[in-house]
């Protein structure tokens, strides 16, 4: 019964279409199609066989099947970084009638990163340049007159660029390291439970020669890439980050989180805020949220909620958005 | 005036000539046609419109359907880099209130069920799901799920009853590309511009009047990332257990809350 309503109904929009098709014909509908088919002779060019071999090996290890495997793997974590969703719909993502979202959103990240405003603008610029037939001598001579400030502003964004790139370039082979070894490398991204493959608590005869001392409420400490080491016994201990270190250059492979609009570095679960001096140990910031759990993270039940310690701080999972981020809370009651 | 001698013309022809006049795109003089008036072209041209509308009447009021999509979209790095990724997404509804989305990609998958008194998303990268009571139909559905949880599956728009409703107000202009092939498919093209996104949707002449392809540049966020989905397998007449409908999730995965765009804020 279904089935054959189906078949009728789908008889009803073939006579509605091969009518509306009729019209057409009668119309000139065709000519102008025409037309506009001779206009775009150019459009279907070729020109992308040369990306064939883009896809050739890197990537098997997104699948890693990591515990928190929704995390950003791009260490960008906006509101674009697809990785975090997976691409499944958040803020209307593959969808038509909710771009608008996109507006408010790109102004957004315009603001956080004002490197790409200068690329976003090209494009707008060249695509009204496409689309409206305005005269293009005039339009010339306004590119003329821009290109002096343009060439300006470009070198004063290349260095910021060259610096994003390089972050984001060594983000992308650590994530790409740590997803192909994450086995045996797992404690790599941690810089507070484990440093250079050691344990808290696990002592060394010799300080790396990178160490700097550093005094922290009167006690003496030394850092190296993201490991504290405290004397004892004539040995040196690997210790937690004291809270309120201040060291000239934080660990390696931080991403940046923003507590009421203010940002932090969150380097595998250590927390630091930028400061004059460079970079302080700061507590585990309330509101803060990751993508990924940092490493040694224990799932605790409390009163049916489940949170994940480490560090001290309370991770609370949300699904925000379509994909799973981790909030840092107060310790629950 | 128009309608008239359309009516009077798919008499006289045969149906399936025009259509074929149509598909091949060919220029040929109709005697006794009235010229067409000379004045500026419309924003949105004739059988864009019409097609679009037609496609979106014959999905949206489909009491049920299923179809498959092969999407690829891009993320872009922050240094402007687009790289892009590919997924499969497969769709089941039943109107009034069934909904199950499964997405699997190269950056993880997702499953979405709704059965007209809740929604639940799970990644099962995760041991976690959620749930949160919703409309029971899917356009109201739909409509809150964006606006309170920040999410929406993708390729929502055909999934509303009034598919056509819900874009055509924001067209600024579309225009006709002709016939084009989409996977040995002869598909109508045509291209929409708008304030932040350009589309282009590929439709099948018929006998199912149904996308074949969609494509989405989002023009206003940088370096203009693409979302583009390849249509197979749409089924109009499926066999749809009702249990699709219903969560099914492994043991000892855990709810855990949305955390609704209000708190985020």
């Amino acid at each position: 019964m279904a089935i054959r309503k189906q078949m009728s109904r789908r008889r009803t929009f073939t006579l509605t279409l091969l009518a509306g098709i009729a019209a057409v014909c009668l119309a000139g509908g065709i000519e102008r199609a025409a037309a506009f088919r001779g206009g775009f002779g150019g459009f279907h060019g070729g020109g992308f066989g040369g990306f064939g071999g883009f896809h050739s090996g890197g990537f098997n290890g997104f699948h890693s099947g990591s515990f928190a495997g929704g995390g950003s793997r791009f260490g960008d974590g906006g509101g674009f970084d697809r990785s975090t969703d997976a691409g499944f719909g958040r803020d209307g993502y593959g969808s038509i009638r909710s771009a608008g979202n996109f507006s408010d959103h790109a102004d957004t990240f315009r603001q956080s990163h004002p490197e790409t405003q200068h690329d976003a603008d090209q494009f707008q610029q060249s695509h009204l340049n496409d689309r409206q037939n305005v005269s293009q001598l005039q339009q010339n001579r306004s590119n003329e007159a821009n290109t002096l400030q343009q060439n300006r502003t470009n070198e004063a964004n290349t260095l910021q660029q060259n610096r994003d790139r390089e972050a984001n370039y060594l983000q992308y082979n650590r994530v790409n390291t740590y997803n192909n070894y994450a086995g045996s490398w797992g404690g790599y991204y941690s810089g507070l439970g484990f440093g250079a493959g050691m344990a808290i608590g696990a002592t060394l005869a010799v300080l790396p020669a990178a160490a700097m001392a550093i005094s922290v409420a009167g006690s003496s400490y030394y850092y190296a890439n993201g490991v504290y080491y405290a004397p004892q016994g004539g040995q040196y201990a690997v210790v937690p980050p004291p809270q309120g270190a201040v060291v000239n250059r934080p660990p390696p492979s931080c991403s940046t989180v923003y507590v009421s609009g203010t940002a932090k570095l969150d380097c595998g679960g250590a927390f630091y805020q930028s400061v004059p001096q460079g970079y302080q140990v700061i507590p585990p910031p309330v509101g803060a949220t990751v993508t990924t759990l940092p490493n040694g993270a224990v799932d605790e039940n409390i009163k049916g909620t489940t949170y994940f310690t480490f560090g001290g701080a309370y991770y609370q999972p949300f699904y925000s958005g379509s994909s799973v981020i981790y909030e840092v809370v107060a310790k629950p009651a | 005036m128009r309608r008239l001698g359309g009516i009077a013309l798919a008499s006289a022809l045969s149906a399936s000539t025009c259509l074929l006049t149509a598909a091949a795109q060919t220029i040929s003089p109709h005697s006794g046609a009235p010229a067409p008036a000379i004045g500026p072209p419309p924003a949105i041209a004739e059988q864009a419109s019409l097609q679009l509308r037609q496609m979106a009447a014959y999905v949206g009021s489909a009491e049920q359907f299923t179809f498959h999509a092969d999407i690829t979209f891009d993320h872009v790095l922050p240094s402007g880099q687009k790289l892009q990724f590919s997924a499969s997404e497969d769709v089941a509804l039943q109107r009034p209130g069934r909904l199950y989305v499964a997405w699997s990609g190269d950056l993880g998958d997702r499953r979405f069920w709704y059965d007209g008194k809740s929604v639940t998303l799970y990644d099962p990268a995760t041991p976690f799901y959620a749930s949160e009571p919703a409309p029971g139909e899917i356009d109201a559905m739909l409509d809150k799920l964006l606006p309170q949880l920040n999410f929406s599956p993708p390729l929502a728009d055909l999934m509303y009853s009034d598919p056509y409703g819900r874009v055509h107000s924001n067209i600024q202009y579309g225009f006709d590309l002709g016939t084009n092939e989409v996977n040995g498919r002869s598909c109508r093209t045509f291209a929409f511009v708008e304030k932040d996104v350009d589309w282009q949707i590929w439709i099948d002449p018929g006998p199912q009047l149904v996308p074949c392809k969609l494509v989405i540049t989002y023009r206003s966020l940088p370096s203009q990332p693409q979302f583009s989905a390849v249509f197979s397998n749409w089924d109009f007449s499926p066999r749809i257990a009702a249990p699709v409908f219903t969560a099914t999730l492994p043991a000892g995965v855990q709810k855990i809350q949305f955390r609704s765009v209000a708190a985020a804020k």
